[in-house]
C-alpha cells in the first residue's frame, strides 16, 4: 500500500513529544534559574553564552563576511599601493582594522578562537546527555509509552504472541537493528535500535575544529617557509636541519607541442658527511628529511655561468669560417690547425661595465645581453681575453689577431628553485580533518533509529503495538517504518491463508 | 569516438528531457500527492511523457559518462583540466543526483527544475569560447591524484547544492502559490512544501561533506604541490565562505528549528555563492585556480 501518502510530519518540530533524546535548545536553559551563589550563576550564564548555537551561527556569518572583504581588498601589498588605489584616509582605516592582512589580524583570529571555544563549550554541555542516551537506551517501557508515540500502529494477527515476537525480532535484526527481547507476564517487549553512533558525529566534528586550528597554530609558530635556488652540482647547507643538500641533476620533460610536461631535480641529502638519501623530486612529489620538505617549485637559467658555448672562428680577410667549436665551461680547448687554445672563463647574462671600478657585471638575472669571456692563447705566447656578445657579434675587433670570434649560441646552466618548508603542525591538521570527516559522515548519514514493540494476546491471536522514532531524517524513517509495518502485516496475512 | 560529438548528444538528450518534464508538469493535472488510483491521478498520456523524460535523462547521463571517458582518453588525463570539462562533470553530478532522487522518491516534477539545471550547465559550457573547450595537456602542478580527487569531490558537492537550489526555488514558488490561494497554478502541482524542504535539506546534508572533503583534499594537494596547505588564495577563501554559509544553514535547521522559507532562501544564497566560487573567482579575482 501507499505508505508515503499517510505520512504526517509536523512542520516545525520533528521530535516526538516523548523523545527522551530530544535536544534541548541551550538558550532555553538560561531560564532554568539555578539557586546558588552569584559566581556559579555567572559561570553558568557564561557557559550558556559560549555554548549557544546562536553564537555559532553568528560566527559563521561573521567569518564568511570578513573573508569576503579579504578577497575584495588585495592582501599583503605594499602600503604605497593601497594609498595610490584607495587614498590616504581609506588606508588609515584599513591599517586600523588590519584589513590588509585580514586573515592574520587580531580580530579575525579572535573570531576563529571564539568558534573553537564555542564548539568545545557545546561539546562540554551536550556530550554527557548524548553519552547517557548511548549507554542507556530506553529498553524498559510500558505499553502506554508505545501507544503515545507519534507513529504508533496496532496490527493484529492470528498467531501466538511468542511466534509473532520471534518473527518481528528476526525481521528487525535482518534490517540490521540490534534487538532486545524481554518477556514478561503480560506479553513480549521488543526494543530495536540502530545507528546510535550517529549521535556522537556532531561532537567529533566540533572537537575537530579545535584540533585543526591547533595544528595551524603550531605550524604558524614553529614552522617556516623559504625559497631557494641551487645550481647543478652545488651543495648548500640547511641550517634548520644541520645537513647539506646537493643538486645532482636537473632536467625537464616536454610535451610534443613543446609545453613543459614536468621538471625534476635529483637531490641528495648529506648528513654528518654521509650521503643518506637521494630522490628525484618533481612537482607534486617532494623530498622530506628530518621534517623539512623540499618542493620542486621552479627552475631557471643561471646568470653567471653556462654549460657550453658554441664559438665560430672566422678569418678576417675572407670572412671564411675556419673553426667551429663547442666550449665546455672553463675547460681548455685546443685548435691545433690554428695553433691556439681557447677557454671560456666567465659569463654574464646582462652585460654591463662599471667604468670607475673598470669591472664587468650583470645588470639583471635576465638573459638580455649575454656575453662570454674567452681566454685565447696563441702559439706565440700571447693571450687575449675578449668578451664575445651574443647579440652584437661585431662589437669588439681584436686588431692584433687575424681572426675574429663569434658566439653562436650557448647552453644555459639550469638552477632548480626549491620551496623549503617545515610545518610540525601539518599532521595535526590532517588528524583533525579526518576527525571532521568522520564526524560529518556519522552525523549526516548515520541516524539513530529506535523501534519499540509490544506483542500481547491470548493463544492463537496476537496484538502488536508498535512505534518508533529517529533523531533526524524523519522522511526516510517514516518510509522505512511504513515498509516495516507492511512487512509485519504481510506476515500475519500469510498465516491466515494457510 | 570524438568527445565533442558525445557532448552534443548529451546536450540534445538533456534538452528534450527537460522539455518533456515541463510537458509532463503541464499535462499532469493534479499534483503528485493525489493517492495512486485516484481518478485524477494524472492521465495516461502524461504518465507516458514522464516515463520518456526519465528514459531520455538516463540515456543523456550515459552519453555524458561516455563523453567524459572519451575526453579522458583523448586528453590522456582525467577530464577536469578546464572550465568546459569541469562543467560537464558538474552536469553529470546533477543528473545522477536527480536520477537517484527520482528513483527513491518517485517525484518527477522535480525534474522540471533539476534536469533543466543540468541542461543549463551543459548549454553554458557549449557556449564557452572555443579556447576554453579544447583538450589541453596538464601543466606540472595539476598532475596529481589528490587534485583529481579534489576536483571530483568538489563538483559532486556543487551538484548536490545545485539540486538543493532547484528544490528551494520550487519550495518558494509553491509556498507563494499556496499563500495566494492560487488553486490552479502549475506550482500547486509541485510536491508538498514539507517534502521539498526536507529533500532540499537532504541534498545539502549530502553536499556538505563533499564540499568539506573537497576543501581538505585541495589542502592536501596544495601541501604536495606548493609546500603549504592553506594560503588564503581567493578560491580557497571562497570555498571556506561557502562552507561557512552551509554550516550556518545546517545549524540553523538542526538546532534552531528553521524550516521552510528561511532555509529555502538560505539555500538559494548558498548556491549563488557556489556559482561565484566557481565562476566569479576565476574571472574576477586573481589567484592560482584561474583554470577552473
Ligand atoms: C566550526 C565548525 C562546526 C562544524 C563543522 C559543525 C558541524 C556540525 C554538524 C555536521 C552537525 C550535525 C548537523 C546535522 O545533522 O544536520 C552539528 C550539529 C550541532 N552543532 Fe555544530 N559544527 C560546528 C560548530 C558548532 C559550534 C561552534 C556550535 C556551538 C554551539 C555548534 C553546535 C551544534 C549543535 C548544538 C548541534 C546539534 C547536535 C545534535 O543535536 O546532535 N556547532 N554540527
Amino acid at each position: 500500500m501507499n505508505s508515503q501518502e499517510d505520512i504526517v510530519i509536523e512542520g516545525k518540530n520533528n521530535y516526538a513529544p516523548n523523545d527522551i533524546n530530544r535536544p534541548v535548545p541551550s538558550e532555553d536553559n538560561a531560564g532554568n534559574k539555578k539557586i546558588g551563589n552569584g559566581l556559579s550563576n555567572i559561570l553558568s550564564r557564561l557557559l550558556d553564552f559560549f555554548s549557544s548555537v546562536l553564537l555559532a551561527i553568528s560566527l559563521f556569518v561573521l567569518l564568511a563576511g570578513a573573508s569576503i572583504i579579504g578577497t575584495i581588498i588585495q592582501q599583503g601589498e605594499d602600503p604605497s599601493k593601497y594609498i595610490r588605489e584607495y587614498g590616504e584616509r581609506t588606508y588609515w582605516w584599513f591599517h586600523l582594522f588590519g584589513l590588509t592582512d585580514l586573515y592574520h589580524n587580531w580580530w579575525f583570529t579572535s573570531l576563529l578562537v571564539l568558534l573553537c571555544v564555542n564548539s568545545l563549550a557545546c561539546v562540554y554541555k551536550r556530550f554527557p546527555a548524548t553519552w547517557r542516551s548511548i549507554i542507556n537506551e530506553k529498553r524498559d517501557f510500558s505499553l502506554k509509552f508505545v501507544q503515545n508515540l507519534k507513529n504508533h500502529t496496532q496490527v493484529t494477527c492470528n498467531k501466538s504472541s511468542a511466534e509473532t515476537g520471534r518473527e518481528i525480532a528476526s525481521l528487525l535484526s535482518h534490517k540490521r537493528y540490534k534487538v532486545t527481547v524481554k518477556e514478561s507476564g503480560d506479553g513480549i517487549y521488543l526494543f530495536a535500535t540502530k545507528g546510535v553512533w550517529g549521535r556522537v558525529g556532531a561532537h567529533l566534528a566540533h572537537i575537530s575544529i579545535m584540533i585543526i586550528l591547533l595544528g595551524a597554530l603550531i605550524g604558524g609558530k614553529l614552522g617556516y617557509r623559504n625559497f631557494g635556488v641551487i645550481l647543478e652540482g652545488e651543495q648548500v647547507f640547511i641550517p634548520e636541519g644541520k645537513f647539506f643538500l646537493r643538486l645532482d641533476k636537473f632536467w625537464i620533460d616536454y610535451y610534443e607541442n613543446g609545453a613543459v610536461k614536468d621538471f625534476y631535480s635529483k637531490l641528495t641529502i648529506i648528513d654528518n658527511g654521509k650521503e643518506v638519501l637521494t630522490k628525484d623530486i618533481q612537482v607534486n612529489d617532494p623530498l622530506a628529511y628530518k621534517g623539512i620538505w623540499f618542493y620542486q617549485a621552479s627552475y631557471g637559467d643561471a646568470f653567471d655561468r653556462i654549460d657550453r658555448a658554441r664559438v665560430a672562428i672566422k678569418e678576417k680577410k675572407t670572412d671564411k669560417v675556419v673553426g667551429d667549436l663547442v666550449l665546455d665551461w672553463q675547460k681548455e680547448y685546443k685548435v691545433p690547425d690554428l695553433n691556439m687554445s681557447l677557454r671560456m672563463v666567465s659569463f654574464v647574462s646582462d652585460f654591463a661595465y662599471n667604468k670607475e671600478k673598470s669591472e664587468v657585471y650583470t645588470k639583471s638575472v635576465e638573459h638580455n645581453n649575454p656575453a662570454v669571456r674567452v681566454e685565447i692563447s696563441n702559439g706565440d705566447g700571447s693571450v687575449f681575453t675578449p668578451w664575445l656578445f651574443y647579440n652584437y657579434p661585431d662589437l669588439y675587433d681584436m686588431k692584433e689577431s687575424k681572426y675574429k670570434f663569434e658566439l653562436l649560441g650557448y647552453l644555459p646552466h639550469k638552477y632548480t628553485g626549491l620551496q623549503v618548508a617545515k610545518d610540525p603542525g601539518v599532521n595535526i591538521v590532517w588528524v583533525g580533518s579526518g576527525l571532521l570527516m568522520s564526524g560529518l559522515l556519522l552525523s549526516l548519514f548515520v541516524f539513530h533509529k529506535r523501534i519499540w514493540v509490544k506483542v500481547h494476546g491470548d493463544g492463537a491471536r496476537a496484538a502488536i503495538d508498535i512505534g518508533g522514532n529517529t533523531n533526524k531524517n524523519h522522511l526516510d524513517f517514516e518510509r522505512e517504518y511504513g515498509k516495516l509495518i507492511n512487512n509485519i502485516k504481510e506476515q500475519s496475512k500469510e498465516h491466515k491463508e494457510k | 569516438m570524438n568527445s565533442f560529438f558525445l557532448f552534443d548528444i548529451t546536450f540534445w538528450l538533456y534538452f528534450i528531457a527537460a522539455i518533456l518534464y515541463i510537458v509532463y508538469m503541464v499535462t499532469n493535472r493534479v499534483g503528485e500527492l493525489v493517492p495512486a488510483g485516484h481518478p485524477d491521478g494524472g492521465s495516461l498520456r502524461s504518465k507516458a511523457v514522464g516515463q520518456i523524460a526519465t528514459i531520455l535523462t538516463a540515456s543523456g547521463w550515459v552519453a555524458n559518462t561516455f563523453a567524459l571517458v572519451a575526453r579522458a582518453l583523448e586528453a590522456k588525463h582525467a577530464p577536469y583540466a578546464n572550465l568546459f570539462e569541469s562543467m560537464m562533470l558538474m552536469a553529470w553530478g546533477i543528473i545522477i543526483g536527480y536520477l537517484i532522487l527520482e528513483y527513491i522518491y518517485k517525484i518527477k516534477i522535480i525534474g522540471v527544475f533539476v534536469v533543466s539545471l543540468g541542461f543549463l550547465t551543459i548549454a553554458i559550457a557549449s557556449l564557452l569560447p572555443f579556447r576554453y573547450q579544447t583538450v589541453e595537456p596538464l601543466n606540472p602542478a595539476l598532475q596529481s591524484n589528490w587534485l583529481l580527487i579534489h576536483v571530483l569531490v568538489t563538483f559532486l558537492g556543487y551538484a548536490a547544492f545545485a539540486i538543493a537550489f532547484g528544490l528551494s526555488i520550487m519550495y518558494l514558488l509553491k509556498e507563494r502559490a499556496e499563500k495566494k490561494g492560487l488553486k490552479y497554478s502549475f506550482f500547486m502541482r509541485f510536491p508538498d512544501c514539507i517534502r521539498l524542504d526536507e529533500l532540499s535539506y537532504k541534498s545539502i546534508a549530502f553536499g556538505f561533506p563533499f564540499l568539506t572533503f573537497g576543501i581538505i583534499s585541495g589542502a592536501i594537494w596544495a601541501n604536495y604541490a606548493w609546500g603549504g596547505y592553506w594560503s588564503w588564495d581567493p578560491k580557497e577563501t571562497w570555498s571556506l565562505i561557502v562552507w561557512f554559509i552551509y554550516a550556518a544553514y545546517l545549524h540553523a535547521r538542526m538546532t534552531r528549528g528553521w524550516r521552510g522559507r528561511r532555509t529555502a532562501i538560505f539555500s538559494v544564497v548558498g548556491f549563488i555563492s557556489v556559482i561565484f566560487l566557481y565562476w566569479g573567482v576565476s574571472f574576477i579575482l586573481p589567484g592560482l585556480h584561474a583554470y577552473a
